[in-house]
């Protein structure tokens, strides 16, 4: 299986990942940078072939959500660069991707004066040929190749993608949010085991405070702004986040019975905010429920923005688009709000480096808008993070939830995502990579074998499975064990499964059961290298700390050799150190009360390199432990 | 054993089916009309034994709240979102009625005090059991129990309707349930694929034909129905209406708050448009209309192509977004409650819905009165409100014929039957397409008339009737699709053997059945645990996976003597960590490594030392180390 990061490695902007699994090629996202103006901005298609023929090379093309950093590059890709095949998306993102592009082409094309950008023509003909995904619905985009959508939260009709080709599977997450927010419920997968789980980490660093408390922060600075009779200026995009801020001010401005008047920018509101609400199914419970009496949606404190009243007097509150402040309405009117201290920019969204709003945002006091222009920023800089993006907590939450074999990480900074890599792999134990732009990744798939199960088996092993639960009134069947006889397949003939009675036991005597413990024995012998050669020894070491006096340590070391009651081990032989442990032969676990360096006793784990299996296998022991 | 549809229509054939397939045997067992107590039939079924319920339409889970609220059922029960949130509302319709006068908060009321009343449950109930639906969408593979999957295809009845596909080792049984071929109503087109792929067919209902109209002539007749195009049943209603609103009068339109009535009020808004007529007010008496209505403009995706479309546009799927705004269109739960509200006069449409005879009654008598009390001179000036036509759409013709009689009105009734439901003449049509069938059960009355076509058809057709259990025994001898861990195949196949006697766990996940390698147990849910099967597998795994061969064990003590601090420490730099050379205690050196989440300080004595501060740590520097050491 073979990931490919055309965008978004090791980098946020342009998310464009082409993933190859079981023969077929899925391209997952087709998005533009919006910290570059030149070819850059576009992932680089030409990785994927120089012929210009995409059809015969990517199989699907599937969008998971309408933010332009993830299908910005649709329409250049299908009507500029000839791409003819099936494009996925949900229905709120092939209803409102349309709109985005649309209003980012007019900005590029009608004010920039740029040529040789897609026009609105190719926009529509790139639209007509989505076909919608629905939520949880199986789409099979050939006889092999399945696609199926999850909640991803993140912004309305945000999906998830889960897709399966033979035996190898793969979980694209998109953009996703693991907390409900006001409009939006959380993201949800079910446990599908995928091959490779490629997974966004925006904010893969950060454990934000709740929700609650941002949302009272916001308030507050926009109440005490209006106060003092400044200006909030907040840039943000036409939908999504918006909606969510507009809710909370409007319900605020109810309960305070504030009068400051509140306008929207852009002209698409009353049409933004009908998507939302033709598509309520897709926000939260709460919303769907109370739709019928209040639509929340229907705003009443919120009016049009008008451009003359930016020089107005008095307080006022604006949304702006777009929230990088790189162009359009917002930077209009920070041009003219920011040199005024008594006035506030809420920055609710990220900005990707280079544009206006990440320079102001890292406290840059004269920002240049081009060659001619410079503003002196005096206003009061305010960044709440209300961006929907999982952080780190929420991302592995939703590695536990899918349990992929390997995980892939996207869509971050670098930095950043060498610590989430290292936390993964430590807490789950599998493989973690954190591919750049272009770079090819192979990753082994433990394929499974296609076989056939014989009927009699699978009765009798479900009747005695059915017997035991009764007896024990445990819950449903989910697995059970199994015991037959394999007969390996040849050429066409698939491999079977059998009941020992429907095996002529006349024909070839049958050997003995192939255990676990046997196999790995033999493979333990294989790994002794060359003759007379001594393996190298290198020895790792690892610390944990952890909290309790002596009594709770030997009882630690007690449950640790009971987790892992296969592995020989030296419990209670050596009666002179009680606090240390030798498990299979040499791995060591030895407690170390505390010192005066350390105040909390500490577990030492010790294994020679060639005992990284068992190794790992005590440390994740010691992580659900401890 | 599952129940596929729980339906209890006032005086429409029930659909209440099962099929055990742990006997490899499907029952068909529909509650018959001349029962007086549901509860008897019920009782037969022994529902703690019933694993999961499918609901295909909102109009047949009637019984589910009685069901799950007072059996000793406690499967789950799947059903499309629109079938929740319309069953929800139709289940309420159905109890407000039935409560008539005694409209008083039954919520709480014992089971006895509710059986004294007629009734199976409360609103309470109706409420606990709509909470325990589980949401599902058109062509999603759910499996209720293990080995078994099910889903459901759009069957175009109504919205949200489907017909359920129960799949056991792959061999899948199609319930077709209220279906319909057209396509020029709101709901999401009729999804043919569902005949295609499955080996048993199992039509669960179809139109039948009063008893007393077996005469060729009658046959002859219904065939003209559904010839008739459904769209052209719609604009001779519509005409009807339009003409009457035309002329100043007031419609009353019997027919359900959902379903076909808002196609027609939407042709007929429409149309008044397009005719530049005084928009009538619209007036819905029903406790649940304002839901019904409202839900349709959410349920865009459930809608047919081009009300779909209407959403990327975006604009309202229905009119009554339009209409509301214009405030045309008003609810009113009861005839008491209009009485209290003050509507605009002028020209009315009513729609109330059949059960509601009360209100029916009322607008019949009152309107009737005012036509008597019209003089002739108002009514050549067209000033009175003389002229009004009342419009029934009921496809059953039995119940829309009492309904008449009650009624007692005279020529400004019109009913249209506009006839949805299968026919035998569709189930021939359906059969025809069935490529892959080996049974196909079909309702008594249609076995009858398909019988001697039977011999045509490849595969063998069955009939059922009303509690009566029909057994058909499934081709299920086959063998069961099955995932094999590799590793086994491969050991093996390394033994050199083609059989070896196995021991394994089965795995149901995703609907799939995994066979797996035993000591997998060893550490429960810990991926960690499943990589650790064998070395070779490992080290294709953590190495970046370019090469499976180079595993660490095969160094020598011999190639790490070759390795300086310094040597080491650049090329970790190399691989992108920040690692130095520090000294560390008794005049030996080390090389220490920062990662993010902790340090590592790796001595390079005889035998190397790598101490890491914690465990995320050491993973990274493993990595790395491997990497480094690999390439060297």
């Amino acid at each position: 299986m073979k990931v490919v990061p055309l965008g978004a490695g090791q980098d946020v902007g342009r998310s464009c990942v082409l993933v190859t699994l079981g023969g077929k090629t899925i391209m997952f996202d087709c998005g533009m940078h919006m910290g570059y103006n030149d070819e850059r901005r576009f992932p680089d298609f030409n990785y994927i072939t120089t012929s210009g023929d995409f059809t015969s090379r990517i199989d699907a093309v599937v969008i998971t959500h309408f933010h332009l950093d993830h299908c910005g590059a649709l329409p250049h890709f299908t009507e500029q660069r000839g791409y003819d095949g099936p494009i996925y998306m949900t229905p709120p993102t092939k209803a409102i991707c349309p709109l985005l592009l649309e209003d980012y082409r007019k900005i590029t094309v009608e004010r920039k004066g740029e040529t040789g950008f897609f026009t609105s023509q190719h926009i529509k003909d790139c639209m007509k040929k989505v076909v919608p995904l629905h939520l949880h619905e199986t789409v099979w985009v050939d006889d092999e190749l399945e696609l199926r959508a999850y909640y991803a939260g993140h912004v309305l009709g945000a999906a998830m993608v889960y897709a399966r080709c033979g035996n190898e599977s793969v979980v694209y997450t998109g953009d996703y949010n693991m907390t409900p927010d006001r409009h939006l419920g959380a993201a949800w997968i079910d446990k599908v085991r995928p091959s490779v789980l490629i997974t966004e980490t925006t904010y893969g660093t950060t454990i934000r405070d709740s929700k609650r408390s941002r949302e009272r922060d916001f308030l507050e600075k926009v109440h005490s702004c209006v106060l003092r009779g400044g200006k909030v200026l907040i840039p943000c995009f036409a939908l999504g986040r918006a909606q969510e801020l507009c809710i909370l001010i409007e319900s605020y401005w109810e309960r305070m019975g504030l009068t400051v008047p509140v306008y929207f920018s852009a002209g698409l509101t009353e049409k933004a905010n009908r998507y939302y609400k033709l598509f309520i199914n897709w926000t939260n419970q709460k919303v769907k429920e109370s739709f019928v009496d209040r639509n929340p949606f229907d705003f009443k404190y919120i009016k049009a923005w008008n451009r003359d009243y930016v020089d107005l007097p008095g307080p006022m509150v604006l949304f702006a688009t777009p929230g990088m402040l790189h162009i359009g309405t917002s930077l209009e009117v920070f041009k003219k709000w920011a040199p005024d201290e008594r006035n506030m920019l809420i920055m609710p969204g990220y900005c990707v480096a280079g544009t206006i709003g990440a320079k102001v945002l890292g406290g840059a006091k004269v920002v240049e808008l081009d060659q001619y222009t410079q503003v002196h920023v005096n206003i009061d800089v305010q960044n709440l993070s209300f961006s929907a993006h999982a952080d780190a907590k929420g991302i592995m939450e939703l590695i536990r939830q899918a349990a992929p074999r390997n995980v892939v990480l996207v869509h971050g900074e670098k930095s950043r995502m060498s610590y989430l890599k290292s936390k993964i792999m430590g807490e789950f134990g599998c493989p973690c990579y954190d591919p750049a732009n272009g770079e090819m990744l192979e990753i082994e798939t433990g394929k499974d074998v296609r076989a056939l199960m014989s009927d009699q088996l699978f009765q009798t092993a479900w009747a005695g499975e059915q017997r035991r639960r009764e007896e024990a009134a445990v819950g449903p069947i989910t697995e059970m064990p199994v015991k037959g006889v394999l007969l390996l397949g040849e050429g066409k003939r698939l491999t079977r499964l059998l009941d020992p009675s429907e095996f002529d036991l006349d024909d070839v005597p049958v050997v003995a059961p192939t255990s676990a413990s046997g196999g790995s024995g033999e493979e333990g012998a294989s790994l002794v290298p060359g003759e007379g050669e001594e393996p190298a020894k290198v020895r790792f070491s690892t610390r944990k700390l952890f909290e309790g006096d002596e009594s709770t340590v030997q009882s630690l070391l007690n449950s640790i050799c009971q987790m892992l009651p296969d592995t020989p081990n030296s419990l209670g032989d050596q009666q002179g150190e009680p606090l240390k442990v030798v498990l299979g032969g040499s791995v060591e676990v030895c407690a170390s009360l505390g010192s005066e360096d350390v105040a909390m006793p500490s577990l030492l784990i010790s294994w020679p390199w060639s005992e990284e299996v068992l190794a790992s296998r005590v440390l994740s022991v010691v992580n659900q432990i401890i | 054993m599952f129940i596929v549809d729980c339906g209890w229509p006032a005086d429409d054939d029930a659909d209440d089916m099962y099929a055990d397939i742990g006997k490899q045997q499907q029952q068909r067992r529909p509650n018959g009309k001349l029962l007086q107590n549901p509860r008897d039939v019920l009782g037969t079924i022994n529902w703690a034994r019933v694993d999961f319920i499918l609901i295909s339409n909102y109009e047949q889970m009637r019984l589910l709240p009685y069901i799950t609220e007072y059996t000793e059922f406690s499967g789950p029960v799947y059903a499309t979102e629109p079938t929740k949130v319309y069953g929800k509302c139709v289940l309420e319709e159905a109890l407000y009625v039935a409560q008539g006068a005694l409209r008083d908060d039954t919520a709480g009321s014992s089971t006895r005090m509710l059986a004294q009343r007629g009734l199976l449950y409360s609103s309470r109930d109706i409420v606990a059991a709509m909470e325990k639906i589980t949401d599902v969408r058109h062509n999603e593979m759910i499996s209720p129990v293990p080995f078994v999957q099910v889903y459901t295809r759009s069957s175009g009845y109504c919205i949200g309707a489907g017909n359920w596909t129960v799949e056991y080792k792959g061999h899948r049984t199609a319930f077709i349930s209220t279906s319909t071929f057209v396509s020029c109503l709101h709901p999401q087109e009729w999804d043919i694929s569902i005949l295609r792929e499955a080996q048993a067919l199992v039509f669960c209902d179809a139109v039948d034909p009063a008893p007393s109209s077996v005469g060729s002539s009658e046959i002859g007749d219904e065939g003209a129905w559904q010839s008739a195009h459904v769209s052209q049943l719609l604009n001779q209603l519509c005409s009807t209406a339009i003409s009457t609103l035309k002329q100043r009068g007031r419609v009353l339109l019997v027919g359900e708050p959902y379903g076909v009535t808002q196609d027609i009020v939407q042709l007929v808004s429409e149309n008044i448009v397009a005719l530049n007529l005084p928009q009538p007010q619209f007036v819905f008496v029903s406790p649940i209309a304002e839901h019904t209505l409202q839900y349709g403009n959410i349920m865009g995706e459930w809608l047919c192509e081009s009300k779909h479309a209407l959403l990327y546009l975006p604009e309202y799927p229905f009119s009554d977004k339009e209409l509301r705004k214009k405030g045309h269109l008003h609810f009113v739960s009861s005839l008491a409650d209009l009485a209290t509200k003050n509507l605009p006069q002028g020209n009315w449409f009513v729609v109330v819905p059949p059960s509601d005879t009360e209100t029916l009654n009322h607008f019949v008598r009152q309107w009737q009165q005012d036509a008597q009390r019209c003089s002739s001179a108002d009514m050549a000036s067209g000033t009175g409100m003389a002229k009004f036509s009342v419009l029934i759409h009921d496809d059953d013709t039995a119940r829309a014929q009492r309904l008449v009689n009650r009624l007692s009105v005279g020529p400004e009734i019109t009913y249209v039957p506009v006839a949805r439901r299968f026919t035998f003449h569709s189930i021939e049509q359906c059969l025809a397409a069935a490529e892959r069938a080996h049974h196909v059960l079909v309702p008594s009355h249609v076995y009858a008339r398909l019988e001697t076509k039977a011999g045509r058809y490849e595969f063998r057709m069955f009939e059922f009737s009303h509690l009566q259990a029909t057994t058909v025994d499934l081709d299920t001898d086959r063998h069961l699709p099955l995932d094999i861990q590799s590793e086994m195949t491969r050991r093996v196949r390394e033994g050199g053997k083609q059989h070896a006697l196995v021991e394994g766990k089965l795995s149901l996940s995703a609907g799939r059945i995994r066979l797996e390698c035993l000591d997998e147990d060893a550490a429960p849910g810990e991926p960690a645990a499943e990589a650790a099967k064998s070395k070779t597998e490992i080290g294709s795994r953590y190495n970046l996976a370019t090469t499976g061969s180079a595993n660490t064990p095969s160094l020598t003590q011999r190639d790490l003597a070759r390795w300086t601090p310094e040597k080491l420490a650049d090329e970790l730099n190399g691989v992108g960590l920040k690692a130095s050379v520090v000294s560390a205690a008794a005049g030996s050196r080390a090389v220490r490594v920062v990662v993010p989440g902790g340090s590592a300080t790796i001595h390079l004595d005889n035998e190397w030392l790598v101490d890491c501060s914690s465990s995320s740590a050491h993973w990274t520097v493993m990595t790395s180390l491997r990497q480094v050491l690999k390439a060297a």
